[in-house]
């Protein structure tokens, strides 16, 4: 069986999602703070390798690699929910299938004690 | 693994990278503008060895005698050694051709090349690096079409504790020569599926040069879209060209000039050729974005870093995809002699 990845379009599918997923959490009050960067090449960029890593594309993210990345930031529940609901969003917009979708999400949860450093 | 061996460090290869990806990759400041092999600002200089040939077809057969190839278009097949060229072996000598005030504290710097034909090619809106009799570099925006033109047409604005401008506003004269290399930048305007997208062009101060130079660039090439251009001051003196811009649109259909500042007395309001508007330019270009077509659009941003950084975003916001916003901020350097 094909991966996520694969599923729904690869690279392409990642171009297409990085604005979406970008233009919402940069317009969410909550969270927009931690995306806004003088350098917004280098946040789409950032965000790219997210998404690829969260379609279950090739990625060479480890969790020590998020902990690390995330640390200095104090995020809470609330704000790893909003990224995960923009993220659930933006495939939705995309009208990614819903067990395609939710596969994503899955592999986005396995994150999570990672990026809040639990 | 093969390298590229650059000031006598050795930077290893990617499978099939440029010389040019590699040395950046490894925070080495190399010019550059395209990438495509078509801008030729990667100039770069092969030590003890041939480039390859792909990466030399494009240049004068005088340069490649030189052992000069392009950094974006070589690939090695095996470990290689380049080196920078020095100022006066890559860089033009031009004269100053006039020096005129555009507003209290803004000039029109013409140039033209001592020799036409060692004169570079670039697009309008890129930039160039030129440097003074007194060895001061610094880099400005092109405004115009040489090659339409003749002459090279840049916008500078006095700067009260900068060196450079400080001589060009004082001591600076006709007949003077300088030396411009050049170009780099990614903003300026190329479109060969002639599409009809949208052209959003917005700045504030001197931000206008290369904003005006994309703008008549499009024009010339006839661009069947709608072309917004917007300038923003805080006070209407800080504004410029809005004759020649006014009439501009008047000529021109789908050309719109929008001129802003953040306050303005009922008198230069009615002594602004055109309308004048007042508001922060953020609020001003929202007023105007076509907001069915903005995701078409190609944007760019020229002028103070937070601004362009805001605008990027707020712009972004509505609709404009990442990657077809240009910007261009500018960022003062701290005063540096030319190597």
């Amino acid at each position: 069986m094909s991966s996520v990845f694969e599923r729904i379009g690869g690279a392409a599918a990642v171009d297409a999602a990085v604005d979406i997923f970008y233009r919402r959490v940069l317009g969410d009050d909550l969270i927009s703070h931690f995306f806004d960067s003088v350098d917004m090449d280098r946040q789409i960029g950032k965000q790219k390798a997210f998404l690829t890593m969260a379609f279950g594309g090739p990625n060479s993210y480890t969790g020590q690699d998020m902990r690390t990345a995330h640390k200095h930031m104090q995020l809470k529940e609330e704000h790893f929910n909003a990224v995960a609901g923009h993220l659930a969003g933006t495939l939705q917009e995309l009208n990614v299938a819903k067990e395609d979708i939710d596969a994503v999400m899955a592999i986005a949860a396995s994150t999570h004690d990672d990026v809040l450093n639990l | 693994m093969p390298a590229v061996t650059f000031n006598s460090v050795a930077y290893p290869l990617r499978e099939n990278e440029s010389v040019l990806d590699c040395l950046t990759r490894h925070d080495q400041r190399i010019p550059h503008a395209c990438k495509s092999g078509v801008c030729q600002a990667c100039l770069i200089r092969s030590v003890g060895g041939d480039a390859t040939q792909n990466a030399k077809k494009s240049l004068k057969p005088t340069l490649q005698a030189q052992g000069f190839a392009l950094a974006c278009q070589w690939v090695p097949e095996a470990s290689v050694e380049v080196s920078l060229p020095a100022l006066e072996e890559c860089s033009v000598t031009v004269t100053i051709r006039s020096i005129e005030p555009l507003n209290h504290r803004v000039v029109q710097l013409t140039l033209v090349p001592c020799d036409a034909s060692a004169m570079f090619d670039y697009f309008p809106g890129q930039y160039l690096t030129m440097t003074n009799p007194g060895g001061i570099s610094r880099s400005y925006s092109i405004a115009n079409n040489y090659a339409v033109d003749g002459y090279i047409e840049l916008h500078i604005q006095h700067m009260p504790h900068g060196v450079f401008t400080n001589w060009l506003f004082s001591a600076a004269k006709p007949g003077e020569i300088m030396h411009v290399r050049g170009p780099a930048g990614s903003c300026f305007h190329i479109n060969p599926e002639l599409e009809d997208y949208p052209i959003l062009l917005a700045g504030t101060g001197t931000g206008l040069a290369p904003l005006y130079g994309i703008a008549q660039e499009a024009l010339r090439q006839d661009h069947q879209g709608p072309i917004h251009l917007f300038h923003g001051g805080v006070a209407a003196r800080d504004l410029y060209l809005a004759e020649s811009l006014q009439a501009l649109a008047d000529a021109n259909p789908g050309f719109h000039y929008h001129a802003s500042c953040i306050n303005a007395t009922q008198e230069e309001t009615l002594a602004f050729p055109g309308a004048l508007e007042t508001g922060k330019l953020d609020e001003v270009i929202l007023r105007h974005l076509p907001r069915e077509t903005i995701g078409q659009a190609r944007v760019y941003l020229c002028g103070a870093p937070e601004l362009v950084h805001l605008l990027r975003k707020k712009i972004f916001l509505q609709g404009a995809r990442s990657g077809n916003i240009y910007c261009d901020p500018f960022i003062e350097r701290p005063v540096e002699k030319a190597a």
